[in-house]
């Protein structure tokens, strides 16, 4: 395990985009892969309750943004792999530009007067 | 939603719990891979695996809430409440049964009935874009002549110079002709379809096999082929695909089969082949003024009916010079083939409608009491944190349960009804060949039941939803507050039931009316005979003629035989006789003009007698009555009426035609009695003419069937005559024999069915509405036990608790049949074109139907009011 330092939630809301991203940059991915992608990228900041990915995962595949395929790991264990599909890719990038704007306007109020 | 995630939710219910153990198995290797990560940065194994399972979570709310992704939780809550239902239903199976079956009543009338409506108003003809043909005619309103034909001058002219009408075409408007016939060695009798221009073209028609009739076929002089029907076809050619190009002989000679129609095809009416006007009947292409055709017509699209009728009256009006004000008749094509018995069809639609709504009501009804005892339960439940909404619910679920239960009973016993129905069904119900059980009556079956349930779940659900559940928790039970509601619905099905009742009253008075008519003549002891004369060997009429006087002569030589006479129609047969205009001496063509349509009927001497039809004023036919005599003519006595009023009319004269049309005058010698020869409904006026005097009559029109008068042998003379035709030429066969009873049952087919599914519908109505009172009164006595306790202590007698408890259940009963005279009013009114000789509004029948309700209302109240006076006083107050 990494060595500690201060941990956060993922902040409401944002975990769909964050896999929807993660997937966006890798090709295949399965759910471990993922979790530990997120966590790795946020250099250790943002922590995923693991279990809590698979709900989204669930959700995003109803919507039709990921698709899942059972393939083999290096290790040879079975497990599903998610991509982003067309429908996926336009929803992330949607998602990111409005997070950019709600961002940008939170760290504007927040700015030092 | 989009159909993409629609389709994956749909797959997703329907492969759970694969998706269940994928999850499962995906979580697992997980936590695997994790706890294989943790071990690497040098946790020992066992730490490791804790180490993962902690930083997962709870796989079981991970699971739940991956399943909640899918938004199908709804159908668990679901499966829940109706396994929760039948529980509790099972713990009560008698209050189950009655509730099953109550509904199952009235699920598999509206079903069964339903097939009906499906097959023979719905499904759709076959015919291209039905809905923008039309089937004109014509009518006189001043001088009540209905149904006056097109001539064939006035077809071309319409046809060529049409704007609202894209094309136009004619059929006969008798219908289909009974015709001799022979297919390869067997002579019989076929029904023609006579069809004018481009018949088939203008319907739309597609031909199973081969080709339809076009406009080069008719014309005269032209090739000599017919289309026929799909019953034909499989009747007489084993519906062999080789049909085209077989022949068939008719009286006008040999034609070639060209095409096959389809099954759904049946217009006009009881048709086994099609020929052109050009080849059977060139008379009237060649003579345009004779009226002779009924138009189909395809509207242009656009255009309406009114618009159709304002340019064929114009046209009318151009080239119709008489004084007649003729009006253009249209009717819908589906009403052309169902017209008539649309509305009967209708009607005991609706009567299973209402019996279907009775029973919910009672099913209702059923459910409240029950709810009132369960009342502890749901308290408890919500107590428990179920909120109200789901105690509803619940409860909502308990009636679909019952509904649906008595919906599969429903959907079965609708499919025996389907499977027995043509057997009973009167057989000129038209399209009855399409009745089966397919998806929409299934489709109805369960919207049915579904509005059963919501109906029969409504009262309770409400009820709980304003009861009191703390109390009820406290008190153990809880009146609910519904007694208002279940007086005003008993009353309410009191009412509807009446209204059935009534309805099923005014159909079988009808019914009895109408099998009492006169006839005008002596129905009994009298047969008629149909022979089967080949074409091939008696060729034109008069070889006809002669042969049937050999026939009229043997037979009457038949021991018990008084009388015989070959006759040209049967009676009420499909086109009933043929029709005349005429004018009397005198009369200009104004007067003329409202003359009564009469039937005309080619007489031989000896009809009169045969047919026990009385000679009121003057003589009958004798045998002297024939060509290069004196022309002579009997009337009917309506005829005699409306011709000469308040005058003698034998020896008046009248000629055929109008005025102005040359044609020589025939003297009256006789006035004979109305008859309801043609229709049963209606006597017709009716002229009476020598067969042997001209017009000399075609060969369709030689009296060609025998009537024979028979009183004491009447049951054995059918085999005797078959044998004394055998004898006279042992060609001849007998193509169909009934007595004049039999001929006048047939028409009382479909009265009395409907009279008697009416009667059947009402009796279930009267027996809901009765039950429902009586449950309603039960519950009022059982709510009362105390209070008649209190009574009966206090010294009231048995009757006057007993009169107290029968004067309420009378007072609902009293109010119900208020409203139900108020609705039957109103509502029998529709039943007005089915009925004979009765009114819709007949006093006796509506008073009637009222006391039989009431009757049967003291009954339902009675019996709870015997069980209050048997309460014991001091039971009844110590309880509690």
């Amino acid at each position: 395990m990494a060595p500690n330092t201060q941990r956060d939630e993922i902040p409401p809301g944002t975990l769909d985009m964050l896999i929807l991203k993660t997937l966006a940059r890798g090709s295949e991915m399965h759910g471990f892969a993922i979790a530990d992608a997120i966590q790795q990228r946020s250099a250790n900041v943002l922590q995923v309750e693991e279990g809590s990915l698979y709900p989204a995962l669930q959700r995003m595949l109803v919507k039709g943004w990921i698709a899942g395929e059972w393939s083999r790991t290096e290790g040879n264990r079975r497990a599903r792999y998610y991509r982003l599909t067309a429908s996926g890719r336009k929803h992330l990038e949607s998602e990111i530009a409005t997070y950019r704007r709600v961002a940008q306007a939170i760290s504007l109020i927040l700015k030092p007067a | 939603m989009s159909p993409g995630e629609l389709w994956r939710r749909l797959v997703f219910l329907l492969r759970r719990e694969r998706f269940r153990e994928e999850l499962e198995e995906e979580m697992r290797i997980h936590q695997a891979l994790r706890a294989e990560a943790n071990r690497q940065s040098g946790l020992t194994h066992a730490v490791a695996a804790a180490a993962s399972r902690r930083t997962f979570g709870n796989t079981g709310a991970v699971q739940d809430a991956s399943q909640d992704a899918w938004g199908v939780q709804w159908i668990d809550a679901l499966r829940q409440d109706v396994r929760y239902a039948l529980r509790t239903l099972r713990k009560s199976p008698a209050f189950t049964t009655i509730a099953v079956l109550t509904l199952a009543v009235g699920i598999a009338a509206t079903t069964a009935m339903f097939t009906v409506v499906n097959a023979v108003l719905l499904r759709k003809l076959a015919v291209r874009d039905q809905d923008r043909i039309v089937v004109m005619s014509t009518e006189d309103r001043t001088s009540n002549i209905s149904r006056f034909p097109f001539s064939y001058g006035t077809f071309t002219q319409l046809r060529d110079h049409s704007d609202a009408f894209e094309s136009l075409a004619g059929t006969d408007y008798n219908g289909a002709w009974s015709i001799p016939g022979q297919i390869g060695d067997v002579a019989t009798t076929l029904r023609s379809g006579i069809v004018a221009g481009d018949f088939f073209g203008v319907l739309g028609v597609r031909p199973l096999l081969g080709r339809v009739l076009n406009a080069e076929d008719d014309v005269v002089g032209g090739p000599h082929v017919v289309v026929i029907s799909y019953g034909l076809w499989r009747r007489q050619f084993a519906a062999d695909p080789r049909v085209l190009g077989k022949t068939l002989r008719l009286s006008g000679g040999t034609f070639a089969i060209v095409g096959v129609l389809p099954q759904a095809f049946e217009y006009p009416k009881g048709a086994d082949l099609w020929t052109t006007l050009a080849l059977v009947a060139p008379e009237w292409e060649q003579n345009p003024a004779q009226p002779s055709l009924d138009l189909v017509a395809r509207l242009r699209v656009g255009r309406t009916a009114a618009d159709a009728i304002g340019e064929v009256k114009s046209v009318l009006q151009r080239i119709v010079p008489d004084g007649r004000n003729w009006q253009p008749v249209l009717q819908s094509f589906s009403d052309v083939i169902v017209g008539d018995v649309r509305k009967e069809i209708l009607v005991l639609f609706a009567a299973t409608l209402l019996v279907l709504l009775l029973a919910s009501v009672n099913v209702g009804g059923l459910l409240l009491v029950r709810g009132e005892a369960r009342m502890r339960e749901f308290a408890i439940r919500s107590a428990l944190g179920a909120g109200r909404v789901r105690v509803i619910r619940q409860l909502l679920t308990e009636s679909l349960v019952l509904a649906a239960l008595g919906g599969v009973i429903g959907a079965l016993a609708a499919a025996f009804v389907v499977h027995v129905f043509p057997k009973f069904a009167p057989p000129d119900l038209p399209r009855l060949d399409n009745l089966r059980l397919d998806g929409a009556v299934l489709a109805f079956a369960f919207a049915a039941s579904l509005v059963a349930a919501l109906l029969c779940g409504v009262a309770p659900a409400r009820a709980v939803w304003r009861a009191d559940l703390g109390h009820a928790l406290r008190a153990g039970t809880q009146p609910l507050a519904a007694t208002s509601w279940r007086r005003f619905a008993v009353a309410g099905q009191i009412a509807l039931a009446l209204l059935v009742v009534a309805g099923a009253g005014l159909l079988t008075k009808s019914l009895l009316l109408l099998s009492r008519v006169d006839m005008g003549f002596t129905s009994d002891d009298l047969l008629f005979v149909r022979p089967v004369i080949p074409p091939t060997k008696y060729a034109d009429p008069q070889h006809v003629r002669d042969l049937m006087n050999r026939l009229v002569n043997r037979v009457k030589t038949l021991p018990g035989v008084t009388s015989a006479s070959a006759v040209s129609h049967l009676p009420f047969s499909l086109t009933g006789g043929i029709d005349m205009s005429y004018s009397a001496e005198g009369q200009d063509r104004r007067a003329a003009a409202v003359n009564p349509p009469l039937s005309y009927i080619p007489t031989q001497p000896t009809y009169f007698r045969t047919m026990g039809l009385p000679i009121r004023r003057g003589r009958e036919f004798s045998v002297q009555d024939r060509d290069g005599f004196p022309l002579v003519i009997i009337v009917s006595e309506a005829v005699a009426r409306r011709t000469w009023p308040g005058a003698d009319p034998i020896g008046k004269r009248l000629k055929l035609g109008p005025p102005e049309v040359p044609g020589p005058w025939r003297t009256v010698v006789g006035v004979a009695a109305d008859t309801r020869y043609r229709s049963l409904l209606n006597s017709t006026a009716t002229i009476y003419v020598p067969d042997l005097q001209p017009p000399s009559p075609d060969g369709v029109w030689v009296p060609a069937i025998l009537a024979i008068r028979s009183p004491p042998t009447l049951g054995s003379l059918v085999p005797s005559a078959r044998t004394a035709l055998k004898q006279v030429d042992p060609d001849i066969a007998v193509l169909s024999a009934a007595s004049m009873n039999d001929l006048i049952a047939d028409q009382l087919v479909r009265p009395r069915f409907n009279a008697t599914l009416l009667d059947v519908l009402a009796t279930l109505a009267l027996v809901l509405a009765v039950t429902g009172l009586y449950g309603v009164m039960g519950t009022h006595v059982a709510q009362r036990t105390r209070e008649m306790g209190i009574r009966m202590a206090l010294g009231a007698d048995a009757a006057s608790v007993s009169s107290h408890v029968i004067l309420q259940g009378m007072q609902l009963a009293l109010a119900g049949c208020a409203a139900g005279v108020v609705a039957a009013l109103v509502g029998t009114r529709v039943l007005a074109s089915l009925l004979f000789g009765v009114s819709p509004l007949d006093p006796l029948t509506l008073v009637s139907a009222t006391l039989v309700l009431l009757l049967a209302a003291l009954v339902a109240s009675y019996i709870p009011a015997r069980r209050a006076t048997r309460v014991d006083p001091m039971v009844a107050l110590r309880y509690e």
